[in-house]
């Protein structure tokens, strides 16, 4: 642990500061330290995602991202259960997203989070959906997050994508969506829990300290940091979502959303791989199924049609079986 | 958002207005509606101002506690938001009505004011890491007609500005325990530098243009709208927070140029109420002898 | 990109009751519970109770006789209806052989089916299609012009447009102001002469539409809309101009009829259109609008 050096505040006249055990911008600096700053080439990303993976509702997706896991499942839109919800020509989306017990180490900030992710991810899914499809119907989405590891939102967006495709939800294209943020100069694409948590929990405490030189005046140039979130659809160019937090100037924001575009683009792609084979399958189990009922069909022919050659008692006599038991 | 009926042929008047850069009450794009200010009104709060936007009437107390300080950033205070959706605005608040927009408000807000730059969190530090100051930004919306998002912001910043936080001395008692003593002596006070808190812009999407304070009506038309939170530094616009709203999607160039119509009006907005405070300031004096409040 | 945006402080704040002092007679304003006139010989009317043996309000209001009948008549209230007075409402809702609409009156108004012009001649049998089409006439949202037919017993208006002026409406701008301030005249549908074209709603609904050129009117069939053409610009900015001032008046409290409409519009020409939203010169239009009101009586 690490000792409080003495501050000087304008709040406080004469008074000394009792030494204390507490977390310092020093502590923020060696978390940064100790994390892999990004190379030249960001690191290859291969999230793992299958849609389907629970049997009893329509539409469900999975999705890892690094250590992230996310399960998200669309229920088919059912009557609106508030009548003032109702919007002119609209149906109405809701997401909730609930952490699991396990997922994340700090509980106390879970409620808040949760609503925020939300409402969030709502946003992103409204401008996707045919939403004048369902007049008079609310659409429920619902996210369990299992693990958190950074980039749930952008995560969260992918796996409802793929989830309301599975359930067969009319969309007006595939949604990807990727997480990019800015942190003493180095941009952390896809950043890890560790990564988000130096920008949130200690919300850029460094930021300071580094304008903390130059203090009175200001006038040296303030330490940018932020996050971005953006979902996109490719096929039109166009943003679903972008939501920022954190200190950036107009340009490095560009810069960034320029990034998460990028990746959005070859997450398409990966999305697009897995649903395709994932309609390649019940593809091909129709394709089963339906031999199968016609082979069923023939046999079927093939009884009925010795049923009238042999006439009926015959017919019974050489299908009764000998009991082996009765025989004996 | 509260909802508006509107016909078909009225959202074509609107529309075409707005592709002549000529609204429905002669404003251009980039106009806002006439508003009006006063702070310091509510008595028994730190700080306070009502600001009312042509319709949009919003009242914010706030109130201050001295508090711990989070471990993890012990030379920072702490603000916490609260939005209430009075049904008064409109019939819909009535009951939860309200909850959905009142939670957007705050998460914007509280998004806007996150990043230290935006806000100093350090001037409400008493004793790093034992004692600071916390703010209770109680926001009150008494009247809806559309731009909730940039009349909150304006109105929540002009209340900071009025915030009067009483002197606190410490004493250093034995065993390094100090002691506070609040000075009871209402002028006696600190007050907090607002430059760099933040405004919320929204910029809202209306065929294939974007405007900025859209009415009640306009707000129907719009598919979507981009509440961009400009904070000055050093003379220059920042993005302290954005994020989008309303349903629909645009083009990345579109969403470049909301941007820039959003920083550009969010960092005129900035210096005219810079000014308009400071005005108050020069012409009412530090003895307030009486408020106007909701009279005349 | 230079924004228009002004913030006033409220300590500069307009005081509105001066523009009313100035008026030479003030009628005499009744409160709840003051006696107005004792009971014997007249009949009491809405805004009034008896006791005692005397009339007295139950409303804030001036005071309305109409012979025998006493009625204190307050400044803000809903609209109440009365039959033959000029209506703008909008479609709440399609509903079997009748619109719900809303007419800013305490209950919903009725539009039935069988009081509307329907495409095609005006006299036409309603067959089921008729019913099933409803929603392709006018559907929810869409303002209509009026005019009050009947009034049910629980006062509930019942509204109809067979009459070629009325029906839906195109584009246009809506203003709401209190009912009590549409000043109840002969002619509700005004073409100004500065280039507009007003319905003054008695429901204190007022709508705002570029003027209608001779041969179209009527010709209409009370259902097209020219939603593919745009108002050209100096319209536009004749409605918006229009719109405020209708609006300054409003809040300034004087009565709203084509003359002062007229007026307060020639006296905004020297503002531009946007700051017709700004209070002092609201204020100066509605002084200016009053002096020439006062003088045009005299």
């Amino acid at each position: 642990m690490l000792r409080v050096t003495q501050t000087k505040n304008a709040l406080l006249d004469g008074a000394t500061i009792a030494e204390d055990l507490y977390t310092t911008p020093k502590d923020c600096e060696e978390g940064f330290e100790s994390l892999e700053l990004p190379g030249k080439n960001p690191k290859k990303l291969s999230p793992l995602l299958r849609a389907g993976v629970l049997t009893t509702v329509r539409g469900s997706a999975y999705m890892e991202y690094g250590n992230t896991k996310v399960m998200a499942i669309v229920a088919p839109p059912h009557e609106l259960m508030r009548a003032t919800a109702r919007r002119m020509n609209m149906g109405v989306i809701n997401c909730f997203v609930n952490f699991a017990a396990f997922a994340t180490g700090e509980l106390e900030s879970v409620p808040e989070r949760e609503k925020h992710l939300g409402s969030m991810l709502s946003k992103a899914l409204e401008p996707v959906v045919c939403r004048t499809e369902f007049l008079n119907f609310q659409l429920d989405i619902r996210v369990l997050i299992l693990d958190d590891d950074g980039c749930l939102l952008s995560t969260a967006i992918n796996c409802c994508g793929v989830a309301l495709v599975e359930c067969g939800i009319s969309t007006y294209d595939l949604v990807t969506a990727s997480t990019a943020c800015i942190y003493r100069d180095n941009v952390f694409l896809n950043p890890t829990a560790k990564e988000e948590e130096l920008l949130r929990k200690h919300r850029g405490g460094h930021a300071l300290a580094g304008s903390e030189n130059s203090s009175s005046t200001t006038t040296g140039a303030p330490q940018e940091h932020g996050l971005i979130t953006t979902a996109s659809m490719d096929t039109f160019d166009q943003l679903a979502q972008c939501q920022q937090c954190g200190y950036l100037s107009p340009g490095t924001y560009v810069k960034l959303l320029d990034y998460t575009l990028a990746i959005n683009k070859s997450l398409r792609q990966i999305i697009r791989r897995v649903l395709t084979a994932r309609i390649k399958e019940q593809h091909e189990l129709d394709v089963r199924e339906k031999a199968e009922s016609a082979l069923e069909d023939q046999r079927l022919a093939e009884i009925i049609e010795r049923l009238g050659r042999q006439g009926l008692d015959e017919f019974i006599q050489s299908t009764i079986k000998e009991d082996p038991f009765v025989k004996r | 958002m509260a909802y508006v009926a509107l016909s078909e042929a009225e959202k074509t008047f609107i529309l075409h207005g707005v592709e002549e850069d000529f609204r429905c009450d002669g404003r251009s794009r980039r106009d806002y509606r006439p508003m009006e200010l006063e702070t310091g009104l509510v008595s028994n709060a730190s700080g306070s101002a009502r600001l009312r936007l042509a319709n949009t009437d919003i009242l914010v107390g706030i109130k201050t506690e001295i508090d711990v300080p989070d471990p993890l950033t012990p030379e920072f205070g702490k603000l916490e938001f609260f939005v209430d959706c009075s049904a008064n605005a409109t019939p819909e608040f009535e009951g939860r009505g309200g909850s959905d927009l009142a939670q957007e408000l705050v998460l914007a807000l509280e998004n806007a004011y996150e990043s230290p730059l935006a806000f100093d969190y350090r001037t409400l530090c008493l004793i790093p890491g034992q004692q600071c100051w916390k703010l209770y930004i109680d926001i009150l919306i008494l009247e809806c007609g559309g731009n909730l998002h940039d009349a909150v912001s304006l109105a929540a910043k002009a209340a900071l500005h009025n915030t009067k936080l009483p002197r606190v001395t410490a004493s250093l008692l034995d065993a390094g325990v100090t002691d506070l003593i609040i000075s009871d002596n209402p002028y006696d006070c600190t007050r907090l530098t607002i430059d760099t808190v933040p405004l919320l812009v929204t910029v809202c999407k209306i065929g294939d243009y974007c405007l900025v304070d859209p009415s009640a009506e306009e707000e129907a038309c719009s598919t979507v709208s981009i509440v961009v939170s400009v904070s000055m530094r050093n003379g220059e616009a920042f993005l302290s927070g954005s994020h989008m709203t309303g349903g629909g999607a645009m083009h990345r160039d579109t969403m470049r140029n909301c941007l820039n119509l959003g920083l550009s009006i969010g960092e005129q907005l900035n210096t005219l109420l810079a000014k308009v405070l400071k005005q108050e300031e020069e012409r009412v004096g530090p003895k307030r002898p009486k408020t106007v409040g909701f009279l005349k | 990109m230079a924004t228009n945006a002004t913030i006033e402080l409220a300590l500069d704040r307009v005081d509105w009751c001066a523009l009313a002092e100035r008026q030479d007679v003030l009628p005499r304003v009744y409160t709840p519970g003051e006696v107005v006139m004792p009971e014997a010989g007249f009949m009491r009317g809405h805004g009034t109770f008896v006791e005692d043996e005397n009339i007295k309000a139950s409303v804030a209001g001036v005071i309305e006789k109409v012979n025998k009948l006493i009625s204190v008549r307050p400044l803000k209230s809903r609209y109440v209806g009365e039959i033959g007075d000029v209506v703008v409402a909008r479609v709440i809702e399609v509903q079997q052989k009748r619109w719900r609409v809303d007419t800013n009156s305490r209950l919903d108004s009725i539009l039935l089916l069988s009081s509307v012009n329907l495409p095609g001649g005006e006299l036409r049998r309603r067959s089921a299609e008729d019913e099933q089409m409803m929603r392709r006439y006018l559907d929810e949202g869409d303002l209509i012009s009026a005019e009050v037919q009947n009034i049910f017993e629980e006062g509930t208006l019942s509204l109809y447009t067979r009459s070629l002026k009325y029906g839906k409406l195109s584009q246009g701008v809506l203003v709401k102001v209190f009912p009590a301030l549409v000043k109840r005249r002969k002619m509700h549908f005004h073409n100004l002469p500065c280039g507009a074209s007003v319905i003054l709603g008695n429901n204190g609904y007022i709508w705002i539409s570029p003027p209608k050129s001779q041969d179209q009117e009527g010709g209409e069939g009370g259902f097209a809309q020219n939603l593919g053409e745009a108002v050209p610009r100096n319209e536009r900015e004749v409605i918006a101009r229009l719109r405020n001032c209708i609006l300054a008046l409003a809040k300034c409290k004087l009565m709203l009829y084509d003359t002062s409409i007229q007026y307060a519009y020639d006296e905004s020409l020297k503002y531009e259109a946007h700051e017709l939203l700004q209070q002092n010169v609201i204020y100066d239009i509605g002084e200016q609008t009053q002096a020439r009101l006062r003088d045009g009586d005299e």
